[in-house]
């Protein structure tokens, strides 16, 4: 058996070193790449989310390579994501790919039945040997986010173009290879240093500070908003992005207790704008974009794949709380088309406008 | 007299009968908007973001226009209308959305109906729809069971089918293609070709299909699933000579569902099939002409075999 998933930023690390511990061959597909869009925009529907599109290309990409199991999440409603699974079946069939597909439902409850359809393609194994590679797993995880957290935050402050995400990449490499917690710590501990080294120490006075927020998959996946956060940084952001591959685990697998995500409570925060949950992550943008307001972030960018149904209501209201918090919101849809130097002309835009009123501002308190 | 406003979009294709006359019996006046013209689109299109769909839009221009005429306007948050399965995300935050845009221009009344755990959910939906008119609990719920026993007295009533050749499926949203000027009208056209239109909300496609799906899993959207179950059986059991598909430009569970569906007519029935998607863009007479070489090739057919 070989075991393929879909990409979604880094998640393939962490993921690999799970079922590598646990003893299965696992084929990451190719990096995502032009290809990969090509293939999944060819056999996709036309109105599907861009997600979908794109890991159904990493699906069909993987199985060239000779994978021949495939595991997806799954999902209960109301957003399509859900779904995802069962189209990608249909549609690789019909591509004429010989497959088996374990679609795993975010358990509501039932641990038990998690692990039943986990164990159902796993070759066997100790209760030891599921601990040691949960637990390694969970370590890359959150060393990788934590990084990337880091890497955000300092890009503004960078010696020379793109030193940060030089080292950033490097040090995620090395996660990706180590095979104990001890090495991956250490990897952890060589990458900050590696960062901070390519960043000035005094910083710069013109930084504007900016959150990332929307549909997760596009937040997170570089290939898919064009490298947001990279662009941002070099522009002289400071970035923040709550949405991270934990939160989506803890969302989707480990726990789905909706109010997990984010580390904030979507529900209170996004009140008076939106009273209901909206499947996907349209609430998180509603009560991110609150509490960055009130953390007197200057602005806020909303990631979302074209037609995405969650994201569109948050897109609606979005507006109100830009108007009513006081903080500047810009909306980037992403689809098959979107070109990179017309997304960059608007970020460059955004920034030298929040820049601007900045500046305003404490021109009018040191008067 | 309270005055309330019902959109003529979205689920009232659904549910409006039955909100009209709960209001009526609690002895409010109920205003419904006129049928959907050039004009709603138009003040849908420009008070909508962009990326929504048409029938949203429309739901926006049906708002706007009542606001002015009513003391509240009835726009009920629909999580899900039956256990287990949901409405598409936007019903979710619909009212959320036009609070948004409309929000100092008028009142609004928005129920929570979430049936997904459990149908007593409906009281809790019931008694807040209630609050601008009474407070009483008894009065509202005895209005409520009054409306329900009328409309399970009424609904036995079914139209006799005029005889037809050709038999085409109709699968599309209720509120796209019971709304004449969103959906070109389409249904009315059928008529005129002589081709008997069979709706997927027709009584005999109630049935619960054993999908294609992993076992234990199902389509989570109502109106899917209904559209999903109707389109298997009329292929499998030959009841139609085609099938039409309408779906609104960029529709969220359509793009999977409609995919599907058709995915299986080519690979296990060779039903024909054609699909019209509508937005704001959409000219009529694209959709008048593709209608037609799609019914003319089955008539041909029809002919060809009889
Ligand atoms: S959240 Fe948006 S992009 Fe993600 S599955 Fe749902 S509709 Fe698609
Ligand atoms: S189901 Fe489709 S047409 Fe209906 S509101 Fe959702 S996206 Fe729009």
């Amino acid at each position: 058996m070989k075991l393929t998933f879909p990409h979604m930023g880094t998640l393939a690390i962490p993921l690999r070193s799970l079922f590598e511990q646990l003893g299965c061959d696992v084929v990451v597909p190719p990096r995502t790449s032009k290809a990969t869009l090509e293939i999944g925009v060819k056999h996709s529907p036309e109105f599907a989310c861009l997600p979908l599109k794109i890991t159904l290309g990493n699906l069909a990409q993987a199985l060239e390579l000779g994978a021949d199991t495939i595991l997806m999440a799954g999902g209960v409603g109301p957003c399509r994501f859900g779904f995802y699974g069962e189209l990608h079946r249909e549609i690789l069939k019909d591509m004429g790919y010989d497959f088996r597909m374990v679609i795993v439902d975010p358990p509501q409850g039932r641990i038990r039945h998690i692990v039943k359809v986990i164990r159902s393609f796993l070759p066997p194994v100790t209760v030891r040997q599921v601990v040691r590679a949960c637990r390694l797993a969970w370590v890359k995880l959150t060393c990788i986010d934590r990084l990337e957290v880091l890497a955000n935050r300092c890009r503004a402050f960078e010696t020379r173009p793109g030193a940060v995400s030089t080292a950033l990449d490097r040090t995620l490499s090395d996660i990706d290879l180590a095979e104990s917690q001890e090495e991956v710590l250490a990897a952890y501990d060589a990458g900050v240093k590696r960062i901070e080294r390519s960043v000035y120490a005094d910083g710069r006075p013109d930084v504007v500070r900016i959150a990332v927020v929307g549909e997760i998959y596009v937040v997170l996946e570089p290939f898919a908003n064009h490298s947001i956060e990279r662009t941002l940084g070099e522009l002289g952001a400071v970035v923040d992005r709550p949405l991270n591959v934990s939160h989506w685990l803890k969302l989707n697998v480990v726990l789905d207790l909706i109010n997990m995500a984010g580390g904030v409570n979507p529900g209170k925060l996004a009140r008076p704008y939106l009273l209901h949950g909206v499947g996907g992550h349209g609430r998180e943008t509603i009560a991110h974009a609150v509490s960055y307001a009130r953390a007197g972030y200057d602005g806020i960018i909303q990631v979302a794949p074209f037609t995405c149904m969650p994201e569109i209501v948050a897109e609606s209201v979005l507006h109100r709380v830009s108007r009513e918090q006081g903080i500047a919101a810009m909306t980037v849809v992403v689809d098959e088309q979107t070109g990179e130097a017309g997304l960059v002309t608007r970020l460059e835009a955004f920034v030298d406008m929040l820049r601007r009123k900045k500046a305003a501002r404490s021109r009018l308190v040191s008067v | 007299m309270v005055t309330i406003g019902m959109p003529r979009a979205l689920l009232y294709y659904d549910c409006a009968p039955t909100w009209n006359n709960f209001y009526r019996i609690l002895g409010a006046n109920v205003v419904v908007s006129p049928a959907t013209t050039k004009t709603t689109i138009d003040a849908g299109v420009s008070l909508c973001v962009d990326d929504a769909c048409l029938p949203v839009k429309i739901y926006f221009g049906h708002a706007v226009a009542l606001a002015p005429l009513v003391d509240f306007l009835f726009v009920p948050r629909l999580v899900s209308i039956e256990r287990g399965k949901y409405l598409c995300p936007k019903f979710l935050g619909l009212p959320d959305m036009v609070k948004a845009v409309l929000g100092e221009r008028v009142r609004m009344i928005t129920p929570t109906v979430d049936l997904s755990k459990s149908d007593r959910a409906i009281y809790r939906a019931v008694l807040t729809a209630a609050s601008p008119i009474t407070k009483n609990p008894v009065r509202t719920i005895a209005a409520w069971q009054a409306c329900r026993r009328q409309e399970s007295s009424s609904s036995a009533s079914s139209q006799p089918e005029p005889e037809s050749k050709v038999h085409v499926g109709v699968l599309a949203h209720p509120y796209i293609i019971k709304d004449a000027a969103l959906s070109f009208g389409i249904l009315e056209k059928l008529n005129e070709m002589g081709v008997q239109a069979i709706l997927d909300d027709h009584p005999k496609f109630d049935a619960d299909l054993p999908g294609t799906l992993q076992p234990g899993r199902r389509i989570f959207w109502t109106h899917e699933d209904r559209i999903y179950a109707a389109g298997m059986t009329m292929a499998s059991t030959g009841a139609v000579d085609g099938i039409i598909v309408v779906q609104a430009f960029g529709c969220g569970p359509g793009s999977m569902i409609f995919d599907l569906l058709i995915r299986k007519f080519r690979r296990e029935y060779s039903v024909p099939a054609l699909t019209l998607s509508i937005d704001e863009h959409t000219g009529e007479a694209g959709i008048v002409t593709r209608l037609e070489a799609f019914v003319d090739m089955l008539l041909r057919t029809a002919r060809g075999c009889s």
